[in-house]
């Protein structure tokens, strides 16, 4: 119980951090967009560019939703955790969660990822700053933990159907 | 389910409620109305020494194997 305190405080603390993180990162993409003559480098998962042009601004956007879909998914946590301090710990809207948490998750990878490696590929000769090769810029720790995440909501699945079937053992 | 419970006829047959069973098992009588209406999943050995050697029966005068079409 004292594990679960402090795991959730753990927890709390990121949620909150990326939190102000998002809220620091609208404002900024907000004077990005607005900004037509934008001339800093910024760099996302190892591309550096300029976003001076709509492909590179919408390239931005995504990156912020994708970003803002990741603190969903640590706030979706954070309620799965309060069950477990609860000690309700096989119920419908852990599985859900935690299925929803993976999901979540990948789509952000993807999300950020995918456009990345078709700017990369596609926009090189105008934009790039940076030449490092990067293979799809998919974060795949990222990608691990979706599927950890969706592999933890079946095996959470079958521990309810076996707690519900000791619970009708008399 | 293929097996049928069969102890609500056993409890007419000795004149016992099923709360007096309950009590005298050691199981809440929402257990045992579970264990009657034959939701439960499974029974335990003790449980079902405990239930033959107060009703006086055995096994199969409380439970019944039925197939299923």
């Amino acid at each position: 119980m004292k594990k679960f305190n402090s795991l959730n405080a753990v927890i709390s603390f990121f949620y909150g951090f990326y939190l102000v993180m998002i809220v620091l990162s609208v404002l900024e993409v907000s004077k990005i967009i607005l900004n037509f003559d934008f001339k800093t480098t910024i760099k996302i998962n190892d591309v550096e560019f300029i976003p001076n042009d709509f492909m590179s601004k919408s390239l931005v956007i995504l990156v912020l939703i994708s970003n803002i879909i990741f603190v969903y998914s640590i706030y979706l946590f954070k309620k799965t955790t309060s069950f477990f301090k609860k000690k309700d710990v096989f119920n419908n809207e852990v599985i859900h969660n935690l299925k929803k948490i993976g999901q979540l998750i990948l789509i952000s990878s993807l999300i950020k990822g995918v456009p990345l490696f078709l700017f990369y590929t596609f926009h090189i000769s105008k934009q790039y700053v940076s030449h490092k090769h990067s293979f799809l810029n998919l974060d795949f720790p990222l990608v691990c933990l979706a599927v950890f995440f969706m592999v933890l909501a079946e095996v959470f699945s079958m521990g309810k159907q076996l707690k519900e079937e000791n619970d009708l053992m008399i | 389910m293929a097996i049928i419970v069969n102890l609500d006829v056993m409890l007419a047959k000795r004149k016992m409620r099923s709360n007096e069973l309950a009590e005298r098992i050691g199981i809440t009588t929402a257990n045992l109305s579970i264990l009657k209406t034959g939701k439960a999943k499974a029974i335990r050995f003790s449980t079902l020494e405990l239930i033959c050697e107060i009703l006086e029966c055995q096994p199969g005068d409380i439970m019944e194997f039925v197939k299923e079409e």
